[in-house]
């Protein structure tokens, strides 16, 4: 949820770099410089190479010397880490105060003194406070101890049923119990206070005696002599002020040059005031497992160019950094050049802020953007992201003949406007609130597919509908939202999903220990869930077929709340918990969420999320519901949810991005958390606002992205390896994509002319012959499911695959959905064989009917020379007799044929299949 | 001509590995059907893997198959994996002797190994006992399905023990995957072949794909049921009207088509649809694999015997991928954990009734028939046949309704079969209440590195992970001992 940090020292601040090339680009935009847009070196609005120390003011006291980084800062907002660099000096002014010890600086008397370093030319000064020590503790530095040796890791003694009989709890959360379990249980046979050495946690943990885990320390090590020292001393249970918070420099760098090392330094601040450098006591995990080495200092050394986060846990706190190490075979200012102009030359009338943002992360990672796709892939991608169908052959043509400087604009307005948009986003929610028919009956899943869709027919702002979902009770028939609790039918669920698909984040850990990788604690988890404890569900007319199968409910189901106190029971706790609201985002709650507190109107203009609308124009009114001006326990959680939640708006900023570039700014959609930070934090973050200035309408949003250049790059930057800073993470290239199971059904359908067929049993059978207008997951679903269709079972984005198979081959080689269509005796061959027209013109029509575009001249050549020279008679007697039922004289039988072979090659061919 | 996963291997293995890989896989192009292949693969010319066995208690019969012990000779291998977890001490690892609370309620039945009893409720499996080895001290540290799970569908170790252990690219590939990326099936077969579900705990478990090895080396998946009436994959049969030249043709068209905006560069995924694509076309030239898919080919009788339900005519179906030529045939035996009233082996509930009235008869029924149906027809000694699931079961009984045995990866069973295995041999004991191994502990490594050894791939040959960096298949020993 990091934003780019406001670092420390004002001598190379990325924020104040930004701020300059972001001027140099407004300026060349507005003067209208296609060419050479790189900035001059001798430019003066740009900072000289300078040296920079983090953190610029140093914490000590003896037991915890101070780690810093030391950062050559280049000119382009890059550094270059020398910590560790025979040519740097460390000069402290005061040597009674404080000493050097590379790469330390240890505390020896307290006071105040001035730090220099020196490296080449350059120069940098910080402050260094050293302090006393105050008295080693439990809670603090044997705690720590645990936690950094990885004692209480989930794999190891943190397990719920701990390791080889002894537990601790999961990553220290819970010092009362690992104190208990350390000194009281099993007869204290753990510690022995009168042989500290001889005691079983250090003989244990030394590897003296058989341990599973292995050596975690050295008896020589600091970690030994902190539980030494501890145990002799009677093994206390004595306490340090409370952990108030932790922070991590450099929070976000960017690292050039061939040495490809950078030092972390982490903070931590008590509740008494003070400060500590703990960057020697922190568990510090990166993202990426291979590739990376993290010393005992926090000295990171990487071996490729490499985008990576790093998370640091030290006793409760947790946080992150990202550091980026750049391709070194790169240099910036020649990447810089042609880059910056593709950025913005393209369409001088109108600067779209997402390609100002896009542009300038390119030029600092030194990933080049690629330039403007072609029009006919345009087309293409813009009808597959939005309407979830090919252009027609005159869509596509009359797109790449509009001669109109703005026509991307109209165009997209008439995209908007498609009911099939609509369709498109009723599917996703779909998916992500599983309204499939095993729960919600195909009646129910029709009518919350219809109310789904009308949400967007109607762009009414996503946070009022939403609300409405989260907030409904009734019955789900005569009111569809209400339908949110009945597919998720329990508290536990109702929060965990509720969190996932509305704020993109994972909460499931943290019902049984706070979340081992996240902010998320226990306490979030149950009272988020303490929300959903008075819903009741009535089931009408329940008749499943298999009565064992609770997972059944045929018909309505009518919601309600009791009349009784919200609350569950924190397995944690001996009280019960009432609703409360996420503690990481309560403080960007403007609005208190307790049930007793009136509910006002926010001062601004918008509509009353209470207020059922009337956009709705399918289904019949609600009888059943609350009367608007009462709230309830679910109101106040969609109010909290919905209303000045900033999480809430980046998440769904950051669904409706991943719509239109099959990939998310924080990807996967649904997995925020610190260590896995959004690609461009500073795009996700404008999305956010403008979502939220648009009052969350969905339609504005996806205006802006599908208009911006960004979103019209070429795709051709992307390569099949894997490779270390991929532009299409950075969006520099517009990410190839499989076609998802229902648009690539409906191509295929619309390439050939046959509809899809779909069981009877479904009531939507005969107006749903598109797969993407589906309500709900058919039962016989062949080539949807081998494709990745979901089954609606899970919240998770992850449920849709989007991987290829052996089975998708088999499949559209061979498989009966493509045979079928092609050989059908009504199909585009057939009508296209029976015209009057030329070879020529029937080989570009399937060429535009598929790819989207004319074909190359080798393609036409080769397929002409295809259609001139079929020759084939019949090969069997069931063949020879389709023939003549369909009229086909032997000329015509030829050429369906190869027109069916230049067909099936063209369904096949990798092209049709991807969006590129 | 497509080498599927060789081609890929040569870019990516050291310079000697490749030249063996490479070699072999001109040994498959030849068609050259079970014999002569193994003198080029990876494995024999590898005789310093072979002094590094561990910890080998079993006294074996050494001196008379000098030469062939040691030898790898298995050509195909059936996994057969039991999700949530069968209890070791319930079935092959009985306890009389322990104390109640553990022992449980089965009495032993003597087996065709002596002093090797088995639970009364696996008589037919007992009978056929001197074909299996046991390996008894089997073990890791993952007390949760899906990376348990993870863990015995690749022999490598999750990064942590997380429920929801996230399935990405940097995790291991399944077995069959590994196999696949060293040995093409025969006769344009797909190398490795799994069905009938998809393992998922909460999310789909990680371990059932090619993972970093690419698509190409991805399992021949299916979920339609072997015991329908209309078991069949359509999508094997061409169609009347479209002969091999005609299919030549069409191959040949989208191969020029594709050259002109050459996604294949661009896109892993199109690359992947492209070799996939190419060895559909290949599994369609052929009719070995849909001759095996047909079920109603196979006498009733024997169908019957293999047991009338998914994992019975599942086995059956393993066995007649093995004869079309098919490397690895995984048949999962549920889609979830399962537990009463379910369809898998969590018994953290009622134990001893699921395992007496659903599981066992069930496992013995269709288990000994697959091992004598193979035996049958000269097949054993070429198939390596392995039957475990991702952990034992607790030794203490309590678990939830008091009935039931929690999860339990601290000691477990493996058994195995065939493909040169020494029926009879036990390998590794438990200590006397199958908590923890008292002998010879190996993990799941272990077994990687054994079937691996057992099908002549070197069990430490490198491959490449997504960021190009040579990482060993397996990093456990083959427990050769098990073998004559």
């Amino acid at each position: 949820m990091a934003t780019l940090p406001a670092l420390r020292s004002s001598s190379c601040d990325l924020t104040q770099i930004c701020v300059a090339r972001f001027g140099l680009i407004f300026m060349i935009l507005i003067g209208g410089v296609g060419g050479n847009a790189h900035a001059d070196p001798n430019d003066s609005s740009l900072p000289a190479p300078s040296l920079r120390i983090l953190p610029s003011e140093l914490v000590a006291t003896p037991q915890y010397p101070a780690l810093f980084s030391i950062q050559y800062c280049n000119a382009d907002g890059t550094i270059v880490d020398i910590t560790r660099s025979e040519e740097v000096t460390i000069e402290v002014h005061d040597t009674d105060i404080a000493r050097p010890a590379p790469p330390k600086i240890s505390a020896v008397h307290p006071g105040t003194t001035n730090v220099i370093i020196r490296y080449r030319n350059l120069e940098t000064k910080a402050t260094f406070l050293s302090q006393p020590d105050a008295p080693s503790t439990f809670s603090r530095e044997v705690m720590s101890v645990l936690t950094r040796s990885g004692c209480n890791q989930g794999t190891c003694h943190g397990n719920l049923h701990g390791k080889g009989g002894f537990r601790l709890s999961l990553r220290g959360d819970d010092s009362d119990f690992d104190h208990y379990r350390l000194t009281r249980e099993y007869g204290q046979r753990r510690i022995d206070p009168w042989e500290p050495e001889q005691s079983l946690l250090l003989r244990k943990a030394t590897s003296q005696l058989a341990h599973q885990g292995g050596a975690r320390f050295h008896e020589t090590s600091p970690e030994f002599e902190i539980l030494r020292t501890w145990i002799a001393a009677g093994a206390p249970a004595s306490k340090s002020p409370e952990l108030t918070s932790i922070e991590v420099v450099p929070k976000q760098i960017l690292v050039s040059g061939s040495q490809r090392n950078a030092q972390i330094a982490v903070l931590a601040r008590f509740h008494d005031g003070s400060v500590r450098d703990v960057t020697r006591w922190s568990r510090i995990e990166p993202s990426t497992p291979t590739g990376i080495v993290v010393d005992e200092l926090g000295y990171i050394t990487v071996s490729s160019s490499m985008d990576v986060s790093l998370g640091v846990t030290y006793l409760s706190g947790r946080t992150a950094a990202r550091i980026v190490f750049l391709d070194d075979s790169k240099t910036t200012t020649q990447q810089g050049e042609g880059s910056m102009a593709s950025t913005v030359s393209a369409n001088p009338v109108a600067i779209n802020p997402i390609d100002v943002i896009v542009g300038r992360q390119c030029e600092q990672l030194r990933v080049p953007p690629q330039p403007r796709a072609d029009d006919w892939t345009l087309v293409r991608r813009l009808f597959l992201v939005t309407v979830g169908r090919l252009p027609t052959v005159d869509e596509s043509k009359a797109f790449v003949q509009d001669p109109d400087q703005d026509k991307v604009n109209q165009w997209v307005d008439r995209l908007l406007a498609d009911p099939d948009f609509d369709f498109m986003w009723a599917m996703r929610w779909s998916d992500l609130i599983r309204n499939e028919e095993k729960v919600m009956s195909p009646k129910g899943t029709g009518l919350l597919h219809d109310w789904l869709r009308a949400q967007s027919a109607s762009d009414r702002p996503i946070r009022e509908w939403v609300a409405e979902l989260l907030s409904s009770i009734g019955s789900t028939y005569d009111n569809p939202p209400a339908s949110f609790h009945r597919t998720h039918r329990d508290p536990f669920v109702a929060a965990e999903s509720s969190t996932q698909v509305f704020l993109g984040v994972r909460m499931q850990c943290a019902k049984c220990h706070n979340h081992p990788f996240d902010v998320w604690k226990q306490d979030d988890y149950y009272g988020v869930a303490a929300y959903f404890t008075t819903i009741d569900r009535k089931q009408i007319d329940n008749k499943p077929k298999d009565e064992l199968d609770k997972h059944i409910i045929t018909g309505d189901e009518v919601i309600s709340l009791l009349d009784r106190t919200p609350e569950i029971q924190h397995p944690g706790r001996s009280r019960k918990v009432s609703p409360q609201p996420l503690a990481a985002t309560r403080s960007k709650t403007t609005l208190a969420t307790t049930s007793d507190t009136p509910h006002t109107e926010p001062p601004h203009t918008e509509p009353t999320h209470t207020e059922p609308t009337h956009t709705e124009p399918t289904h019949t009114e609600p009888t059943n519901t609350e009367p608007a001006h009462t709230t309830t326990v679910l109101n106040d959680f969609a109010q909290w949810m919905t209303h000045e939640n900033h999480q809430f708006d980046k998440n769904i900023a950051n669904r409706i991005w991943s719509q239109y570039f099959s990939r998310g700014i924080v990807d996967p959609p649904d997995d925020f958390r610190d260590s896995n930070p959004p690609s461009n934090p500073e795009l996700l973050d404008f999305l956010a606002v403008q979502l939220k200035q648009s009052n969350h309408s969905l339609k504005s949003l996806s205006r802006i992205i599908l208009t911006s250049e960004t979103f019209a790059r070429s795709s051709d930057g992307n390569v099949a390896q894997m490779i270390s800073l991929d532009p299409s993470i950075y969006f520099a290239s517009y990410p190839i994509h499989r076609l998802s199971a229902e648009v690539l059904l409906d191509a295929i359908a619309d390439a050939t002319g046959v509809h899809s067929e779909w069981p009877n049993d479904s009531p939507e059978a005969v107006r749903n012959t598109r797969a993407i207008r589906l309500p709900g997951v058919p039962k016989k679903r062949g080539f949807l499911t081998t494709f990745g269709k979901p089954d609606r079972l899970l919240v998770c984005e992850c449920e849709r695959s989007s991987q290829v198979s052996l089975g998708q081959s088999l499949a559209l080689v061979n498989g009966k959905e493509v045979r079928d269509k092609l050989t059908d005796a009504k199909n585009r061959i057939d009508a296209l064989i029976r015209s009057e027209r030329s070879n020529f013109d029937l080989v570009e029509e399937l060429f535009l009917v598929t790819l989207c575009r004319p074909p190359s001249p080798r393609e036409m050549e080769r397929a002409i020379q295809l259609l001139d020279t079929a020759t084939d008679k019949p090969q069997s007697i069931e063949d020879a007799a389709l023939a003549i039922t369909q009229n086909l004289t032997a000329p015509l039988y030829q050429k369906r044929r190869a027109m069916e072979d230049l067909l099936w090659a063209l369904l096949n061919s990798k092209e049709f299949v991807m969006l590129r | 001509m497509n080498h599927g996963c060789n081609e890929f291997g040569r870019m990516m293995v050291s310079r000697r590995t490749a030249l063996r890989v490479s070699a072999f896989g001109l040994a498959s192009v030849l068609k050259n059907p079970w014999g002569g292949a193994f003198a080029n693969s990876p494995a024999t010319g590898n005789a310093d893997s072979g002094n590094t066995d561990t910890g080998n208690t079993d006294t074996g019969d050494g001196s008379k198959n000098e030469d062939r012990r040691g030898k790898p000779r298995a050509k195909s291998v059936i996994f057969l994996h039991q999700y949530g977890g069968p209890s070791h001490i319930d079935t092959f690892d009985m306890k009389p002797n322990a104390p109640d609370g553990i022992r449980g309620e089965f009495q032993c039945i003597s087996s065709a190994v002596p002093g090797s009893p088995v639970c009364e409720y696996l008589p037919r499996w007992g009978a056929q006992l001197d074909r299996w080895a046991q390996i008894r001290s089997v073990h890791h540290d993952m007390k949760n399905h899906n990376p348990a799970c993870y863990y015995s569908l690749t022999g490598k170790r999750p990064p942590t023990d997380d429920i929801r252990l996230r399935d990405t690219l940097e995790l291991y590939p399944a077995y069959g995957s590994s196999i696949a990326k060293f040995l093409k099936g025969f006769n344009g077969v797909p190398s490795f072949i799994a069905y009938p579900h998809i393992l998922r705990d909460g999310a789909v478990s990680p371990g059932q794909h090619a993972s970093f090895l690419g698509k190409q080396c991805d399992p021949y998946f299916f979920q339609a049921d072997p015991n329908s009436s209309d078991f069949a994959l359509p999508e094997l049969q061409l169609p009347s009207n479209v002969d091999l030249s005609r299919l030549e043709r069409r191959r040949d068209l989208v191969q020029w088509i594709d050259r002109e905006v050459k996604l294949i560069e661009k896109s892993a995924d199109a690359r992947g649809l492209d070799s996939l694509q190419e060895q559909a076309l290949q599994i369609l030239s052929s009719t070995s694999l849909r001759d095996a898919i047909d079920l109603t080919r196979e006498d009733s009788a024997l169908r019957d015997a293999y047991g009338r339900n998914t994992y019975g005519q599942s086995c059956l179906l393993a066995r007649r991928l093995v004869e079309a030529g098919a490397r690895c045939i995984t048949v999962y035996f549920s889609q979830s954990i399962g537990g009463k009233g379910s369809d898998g082996w969590d018994t953290h509930q009622e134990n001893f009734k699921d395992l007496r009235e659903r599981l066992l008869p069930a496992t013995d029924q269709t288990v000994p028939t697959l091992i004598s149906d193979l035996e049958s027809r000269g097949l054993l000694d070429d198939t390596l046949v392995l039957w475990m699931g991702e952990f034992g079961r607790s030794p203490n009984i309590g678990d939830r309704d008091g009935k039931g045995r929690g999860h339990w990866p601290d000691c477990y069973t493996v058994m195995m079969a065939g493909g040169g295995v020494r029926g009879g041999a036990i390998h590794g004991l438990s200590d006397p209440k199958g908590a923890f191994p008292a002998r010879d502990p190996v993990g799941p490594e272990d077994i990687a590195a054994t079937l691996y050894w057992a099908l002549g791939i070197d069990p430490h040959a490198e491959v490449a992970d997504t960021q190009g960096r040579p990482l060993p298949i397996s990093t456990g020993e083959p427990i050769r001992s098990i073998f004559s």
